[in-house]
């Protein structure tokens, strides 16, 4: 017990103490009221105080304003540091949103474009079907007279006013396509074509009807032949059917290049 | 049994009162009221070892509050402030926990 009498004085409350008189004469009676009256006093401020402390430690503001200059110091070079972490740290995970949103920006292009390209390719190729803004001619031929030079001709002629797409007779023309006559009939590509023909062009189909109704032009030759008519029909929307089957390829392969397709 | 209405009664003030602590007592505040739960806490202990006397619990609350709170601004003064409340705090809690087993004993007996 010695050892916490160390900051006590005299006043010890425990042990030590001769006990209070068990039965104080009715003379002390007041006293001792008063002294209870003191002692209840003394609770009642150790509970307003502590509620006062609580209060005041629950309040940021407060407590702060109670603290000590270096304490305060200290809190404050912590808070710091801790804004710099947290600030670093916010930095950095700025960056690497920036990063992958950059990336999914570049990988949407760039699959944007080889779908694109791979879309463009596909209709080159005559492996889909394409559709869009064309033109139909129907070349009219009982005599069976048109020639495979007259009918390379329009051809031809539609390819330069921008054609993308061919078809003569549902047969899909690709860069490999040829007419040929065989026993007097027009061949494509191993398909008989029987008349009346019927060419539909997707492509820019104002540009492709002037050209081919030029004087002197591909509907002029045509024409020209006897027992032969021709109609040009532009049409908003025009389809144009998918190759039967793919050009196979046996001898070429694609020189390899540095660059990027 | 009447000082622990009063006690309560006290915290019951202080709720409604919402008392807000002036900021040149806020470094003393806490170790004033360690140091009075300690005169309770030992009040108690007397109390219960039956040698209780209001005038001993009177003088042990206000020196230990005064002594306290002198403490800790002389600390202040020679700018080992919180130093020396964490030394009074420590103080105090070592007393309440040996005035608590020594209520515990009263109580349990064990």
């Amino acid at each position: 017990m010695d050892t916490r009498d160390a900051l006590e004085t005299s006043t010890e409350p425990v042990g030590g103490e001769p006990a209070a008189p068990p039965a104080p004469p009715p003379s002390r009676s007041l006293r001792h009221v008063l002294a209870q009256a003191a002692v209840a006093l003394a609770c009642a401020l150790l509970g307003f105080l502590l509620v006062a402390q609580v209060r005041a430690t629950e309040n940021l503001g407060e407590r702060l304003e109670g603290e000590r200059e270096e304490d305060l110091a200290q809190i404050l070079a912590d808070l710091s540091a801790q804004t710099d972490r947290l600030q670093s740290e916010y930095t950095e995970l700025q960056l690497t949103l920036l990063a992958f949103e950059s990336t999914a920006e570049n990988e949407a292009l760039a699959r944007r474009s080889l779908q694109r390209r791979l879309d463009e390719l596909r209709i080159l190729a005559g492996v889909v079907p394409a559709e869009g803004e064309g033109i139909m001619v129907t070349v009219t031929d009982p005599g069976r007279a048109v020639t495979q030079e007259l009918m390379v001709d329009a051809i031809q002629e539609l390819r330069d006013a921008g054609a993308e797409a061919l078809a003569v007779n549902d047969v899909r023309l690709v860069a490999s396509s040829a007419f040929v006559t065989r026993n007097g009939r027009l061949v494509v590509d191993g398909q008989p074509l029987d008349p009346p023909y019927r060419i539909a062009a997707v492509g820019p189909a104002d540009t492709m009807a002037k050209a081919l109704e030029i004087p002197g032009g591909a509907v002029d030759s045509l024409e020209s032949v006897t027992g032969v008519s021709t109609t040009v029909e532009q049409r908003a929307q025009i389809t144009v059917p998918a190759r039967a089957e793919p050009v196979p390829f046996v001898f070429g392969d694609p020189v390899p290049s540095d660059q990027g397709p | 049994m009447i000082p622990l209405i009063a006690l309560l009664l006290g915290a019951l003030l202080g709720l409604v009162l919402q008392p807000s602590v002036p900021g040149f007592l806020a470094p003393y505040l806490p170790v004033a009221v360690v140091a009075a739960l300690d005169a309770v806490f030992g009040g108690l202990r007397a109390r219960l070892d039956g040698t209780f006397s209001e005038r001993v619990f009177l003088v042990s609350f206000l020196t230990n509050v005064i002594l306290a709170v002198f403490l800790v601004y002389l600390g202040d003064q020679l700018s080992v402030g919180s130093e020396l409340s964490t030394a009074v705090v420590v103080v105090f809690g070592v007393r309440i926990f040996q005035n608590l087993a020594a209520v515990r004993r009263h109580l349990f007996r064990a």
